[in-house]
């Protein structure tokens, strides 16, 4: 069932059920949000998403409002952009303005608000949250001066990654996105709360200091950890991958576990291995891909030759490609010649 | 609670309460009842700035109209209805008018505490210091 109704004098069909904002969406229409994601039950806490629909006597959030037949929806007049302004010069003036040392600078969605609305000085200076504490943990640093309570990170480790790990803690002025009693975060660091943050209060702890947004190459790529196949953007500075994302339209819709979000390193470690070594004398020796091979097929023919081929066995990893896992399996059937095959998802 | 009391400072008191209570959900309550009453110290701590009665019903409003739920909305409706500048400066005058003019039709039992006659009238003479037809006399 579609429904029509008026956005801003167009007239627009969406499916029954859709929200203001997702209607707004399909239409390009240019709507503010900090609290909303697609993937994530509306929530209706930032209240920058207001529009003024007719008949009604108080503007509404179009995150939360399901669209009706016939609604005249006002997506922006000066009513509305300046009760916008008020919020956003109301966070910011909760917000440490240091957006010069911020590893968020260039890609934090209240900037480009701050930009937006031309917010230079601030009419509600006042006291601010000031916390002392830094997290303990390896990967996720979290700075809560920097959080905008918009709750994104709470909801997507409750509803995508059911883990839990966080909650806000106290109430009004006071209130704090936190694990429970305060700890140091404590679970699966698979890094959504990372990925939602529309601030810099949750950043990647790998990542800091490794280079401003501006500078950032993105490159597509695969995950190479498992089968799965998670698209991966990989974020490269000066040759080195810096920090590792995915874009929300990808397959895997953005989520990515702990290794694939923060397991990159290895990627320009000196430890890692770049020639086949031979063993000889109890020593690894460097040697050539064609000198590695001929003694594969050496040792391995021998085997053959003096035990049969059900001695060798071989066992294939979930880091290679279906074709690779394919070709090797064949390898395996056709030139050792034994069932002995499989490989490391299968445990 | 009698008609002696200042009603700047029941504002202050009311909004005491409401910003404790607020649950801290939606930015126009959790930040902005904390401003209003951050403005509200100020004025009867006698540290008053130039306008903080307008940005006060500017915000009262803003907050009034965005916020999620009840207790958003009504908060700000304290400073709305009793700080208004009109009100907030009638208040005083009449109690000015009454201590010094005695004139009849200005008699009203409303009562501001001393710093906020103080802010009223410093806010009356700023607003004439910059008023356009001061300078404009001035440089003419």
């Amino acid at each position: 069932m579609m429904v029509t109704l008026t956005i801003d004098g167009r007239s627009i069909k969406v499916r029954e059920g859709s929200t203001i904002l997702q209607a707004v969406r399909e239409n390009d229409i240019y709507v503010p949000t900090l609290c909303d994601d697609p993937r994530l039950e509306p929530y209706g806490g930032c209240r920058l998403c207001l529009v003024r629909i007719k008949g009604m006597a108080r503007p509404v959030t179009a995150c939360t409002t399901p669209v009706t037949e016939g609604m005249e929806v006002e997506t922006t007049n000066e009513e509305i952009e300046g009760l916008r302004r008020t919020i956003v010069e109301l966070l910011l003036s909760d917000h440490p303005t240091d957006c010069m040392i911020c590893e968020k600078a260039g890609d934090c969605t209240l900037q480009e608000l701050a930009y937006f609305y031309n917010l230079r000085e601030n009419r509600f200076e006042g006291e601010r949250r000031k916390y002392a504490d830094s997290d303990g943990n390896p990967f996720i640093e979290r700075n809560m001066e920097k959080c905008i309570l918009c709750g994104k990170c709470v909801r997507v480790c409750n509803e995508v990654q059911g883990v839990n790990a966080i909650e806000i803690a106290y109430r009004g002025f006071s209130a704090k996105v936190c694990p429970p009693f305060e700890k140091d975060l404590d679970c699966e660091f698979c890094g959504q709360c990372v990925s939602v943050c529309p601030t810099g209060a949750l950043m990647g702890k790998i990542s800091m200091g490794m280079g401003r947004q501006k500078d950032i190459e993105k490159v597509e790529s695969v995950c190479p950890y498992c089968g799965c196949g998670c698209n991966i953007t990989l974020h490269v500075t000066r040759n080195e991958v810096i920090r590792v994302s995915s874009r929300p339209e990808s397959l895997n819709e953005g989520w990515l576990c702990v290794k694939g979000r923060f397991g990159f390193k290895f990627n320009s470690s000196p430890e890692r291995l770049k020639y086949p070594l031979i063993k000889r004398n109890g020593q690894f020796e460097e040697t050539s891909w064609d000198e590695a091979l001929d003694y594969v097929a050496e040792r391995l023919g021998d085997i053959k030759d003096s035990y049969g081929a059900d001695a060798i066995a071989g066992l294939s990893s979930a880091r290679c490609t279906n074709e690779e896992n394919y070709l090797f399996q064949k390898f395996m059937r056709a030139a050792i010649g034994t069932n002995n095959v499989d490989h490391c998802a299968r445990y | 609670m009698d008609e002696t009391d200042c009603m700047v400072n029941i504002a202050k008191y009311f909004l005491e309460f409401t910003q404790a209570e607020s649950c801290g959900k939606c930015v126009p309550c959790r930040i902005g009842t904390k401003r209003l009453l951050e403005i509200l110290q100020r004025i009867t701590d006698g540290r008053g700035r130039p306008g903080d009665t307008g940005l006060l019903e500017k915000l009262s409003n803003d907050i009034k109209s965005a916020s999620l739920c009840g207790l958003g909305q009504t908060a700000s409706g304290i400073s709305v209805m009793s700080i208004r500048p009109t009100s907030m400066r009638s208040a005083v005058l009449q109690v000015y008018a009454r201590t010094f003019s005695r004139i009849p039709y200005l008699k009203s039992s409303a009562r501001a505490a001393p710093c906020v006659q103080g802010y009223v009238l410093q806010e009356l003479l700023w607003e004439r210091r910059n008023s356009p037809t001061r300078s404009s006399r001035r440089y003419a």
